[in-house]
């Protein structure tokens, strides 16, 4: 009696507890076809107007100028964080791999402080890299924009692909890079056939990962970006003020697919590889 | 010995030290000498951590020598990097490359250096041929069995003809019945391919039936390096004789000598008889008595044999043998294997009986020096 009352509370919580996470979610997704032009949480009938709008097609609201206007700086700023987190993926993704590969391969003076410092960016509060940032980038001449985000996000993103490439080369056997050498394989070559392509799934996740806080990151942003070069976050933020545009459902509902996409994708590279290891780790040793 | 001069590896006076992580040095090769000839079959044998695996990466390169010199072919070694060198290995887990094909782990060597993909096919299907695995070069190596991998892994190593194969204890994962089929198969196949193998292991029985020569190591240091029968019959001291088969091993002083033998009187007091040699009086020597060694009856004339006398205190049937172990009554422990023992002769080994063991004098070893 009691357990059974137990078990309906736990599910009633747990149901509860979904609800919370998903049912925004879901309202952003079914706004996004709101039809109503001036209130956005009344619903107008269905309209694919704001993804017609986004994507610079004819819509309804064509005519009014104001609208257009906004909307391009809303496009605007989703291009800048498109191409500011590709950039920062990139960057962050060799920078880190290059980092985690000469930590867990190379012996040498103050390793063990050299990898604290790679962990301190993670730690250290948003609001704190943030403003530190913007002082460095002043003081050093750097004029806030585009450049001054990339890098501003590389500071802290190296540290998650490093994060994550070196677990998996933690779990990489080095016999195995041993037993290329001992085959007659240079270093380079050891590097391109083994090392590279058992290490591959954690370097694209963390290129992954970094795209994705790239994208998302606000507070950091906040501090480093310029007044001509503003990131769909804080955009978005800046908007609270303004008013909110309904297109921002459309391009959230874009957005998530995006990122759920992502993260199919690196789940099944995850899921690929390692089937491979666990079966050789059955037999070794 | 039956191979040729040139030697394929020469070590001398081979050192390494290791730094531990809380700062002390180990002395993993403390002046190791060795030479490997052409297609022979040497065995590193010694206890664990008694530097067999440093002394195989140092010839494979991937440790460097604190000093001594490393000639492999007659090319000095010492600062060639290892993926330069003459010389391919087994390793202990396999280190199979997981994300390629058993054909590519194979070829791996060939594909280094540019073999084009028909020959590289060609060869590799010989190697997996000549290793029993034949027609499996499409498979995952996460697929294969323990056995079958190490195969592949063996094959990979020699599809190259390496002047010199180094094994580091590529059987022990392997279970009973499959590491004896492997050992003969190694065997035959390094007389097929002509190349100098050099095997580890920790397994003296193992040692003993495959190689040319063995080489004993112990804390960093060549105990004896012989032919295994030299080995079993003549260890260099007692650590040797302790480790490879069962021994029997007395630390005496010669009490009396005549013109054939010698009398001696162990520490505690048992009376042994030896083949004189170069023994001299009041001599500290230690002598060894292979447990197969013994006899119920004395075999020949009294003259040229001895006996130990004790109580028995176990006697196990092991198949043929029967195992005794016996107390003298000075307290000295004797082990002792008797085949085929009659009937009338099985009452004497029964636990309390007491028991008069014979061996043959010249049969005794004495080893030089009564100290350890
Ligand atoms: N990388 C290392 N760092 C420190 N000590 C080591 C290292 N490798 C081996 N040793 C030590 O050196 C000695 C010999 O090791 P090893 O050659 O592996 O022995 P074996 O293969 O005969 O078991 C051991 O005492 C071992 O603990
Ligand atoms: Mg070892």
């Amino acid at each position: 009696m009691m357990r059974r009352l137990g078990q309906n509370l736990l599910s009633g919580y747990s149901l509860l507890f979904f609800v919370f996470l998903y049912l925004p979610i879901g309202l952003i997704f079914v706004y996004s076809f709101n039809g109503n032009p001036l209130n956005m949480m009344i619903w107008g009938g269905f309209s694919l107007d704001w993804y017609r709008s986004i994507f610079g097609m004819a819509n309804s609201l064509a005519d009014n100028v104001q609208y257009i206007e906004s909307t391009d700086q809303l496009l605007g700023s989703l291009r800048t964080s498109l191409s500011v987190a590709l950039i920062t993926a990139l960057i962050s993704t060799v920078i880190g791999t290059l980092t985690a590969l000469a930590l867990a391969r190379f012996r040498f003076r103050l390793q063990g402080f050299y990898r604290m410092l790679l962990f301190m960016p993670m730690m250290m509060p948003d609001v704190v890299l943030g403003i530190s940032l913007l002082i460095f980038f002043v003081n050093i001449g750097i004029p806030l924009g585009k450049v001054s985000i990339i890098i501003g996000h590389c500071s802290f993103l190296v540290s998650y692909v490093f994060i994550v490439v070196s677990a998996r080369l933690a779990g990489m056997d080095t016999r195995l890079e041993e037993a290329s050498a001992d085959l007659g394989a240079n270093p380079w070559y050891t590097f391109r056939r083994i090392t590279l392509p058992m290490i591959l799934p954690g370097v694209i996740g963390g290129a992954l990962l970094s795209f994705i806080i790239s994208m998302d990151d606000l507070v950091i942003t906040y501090f480093i970006s310029g007044v001509d070069s503003t990131t769909l976050p804080v955009y978005i933020y800046g908007m609270i003020r303004r008013g909110i545009k309904p297109e921002i459902n459309a391009i959230a509902t874009l957005l998530i697919l995006a990122s759920l996409l992502i993260a199919a994708v690196g789940l099944y590279l995850r899921n690929r590889q390692p089937a491979a290891l666990k079966a050789e780790d059955s037999h070794g040793s | 010995m039956s191979h040729t001069n040139t030697p394929v590896v020469e070590i001398k006076a081979a050192v390494k030290h290791y730094r531990t992580p809380e700062g002390q040095a180990v002395r993993a090769l403390d002046g190791v000498d060795l030479s490997v000839g052409a297609n022979e079959f040497v065995t590193l044998l010694g206890p664990s951590g008694c530097g067999k695996t440093t002394l195989l990466r140092a010839i494979s390169g991937f440790e460097q020598l604190d000093s001594g010199s490393l000639i492999i072919q007659g090319q000095p070694m010492n600062d060639v990097p290892p993926y330069q060198r003459p010389v391919n290995t087994v390793f202990q887990s396999y280190a199979l490359f997981p994300h390629l094909s058993v054909g590519d782990n194979v070829g791996y060597a060939l594909e280094v250096r540019g073999v084009p993909r028909k020959e590289r096919d060609t060869r590799v299907g010989e190697a997996l041929e000549m290793v029993g695995m034949g027609g499996l070069q499409k498979r995952k190596p996460g697929l294969l069995s323990g056995g079958q991998q190490q195969r592949v892994a063996l094959a990979r190593a020699i599809v190259n003809r390496p002047a010199l194969l180094l094994l580091d204890e590529p059987l022990s994962a392997l279970d009973r019945h499959l590491r004896q089929s492997m050992q003969r198969e190694l065997k035959k196949l390094q007389s097929e391919l002509g190349i100098a193998f050099v095997f580890v292991t920790h397994d003296q029985e193992e040692a003993l039936t495959m190689s040319d020569r063995i080489v004993v190591l112990n804390g960093g240091h060549v105990q004896q390096i012989g032919r295994p029968e030299a080995i079993y019959d003549r260890p260099a001291n007692a650590f040797v004789a302790g480790f490879i088969g069962e021994s029997n091993l007395f630390k005496a002083r010669v009490s009396v000598v005549d013109d054939q033998h010698a009398e001696l009187v162990s520490d505690v007091g048992d009376t042994l008889r030896v083949r004189r040699g170069e023994l001299q009086l009041n001599q500290q020597v230690q002598v060894l008595l292979r447990p197969e060694q013994f006899h119920l009856d004395c075999p020949g004339s009294s003259d040229s044999h001895a006996w130990l006398e004790g109580v028995v205190e176990q006697t196990v049937f092991v198949g043929k043998d029967f195992e005794v172990s016996m107390r003298t009554p000075q307290g000295s422990q004797v082990k002792a294997v008797v085949r085929d023992a009659a009937r009338q002769a099985l009452q004497r080994l029964h636990a309390g009986e007491t028991l008069r063991l014979w061996y043959a004098s010249q049969a005794a070893h004495v080893l030089a020096g009564g100290a350890r």
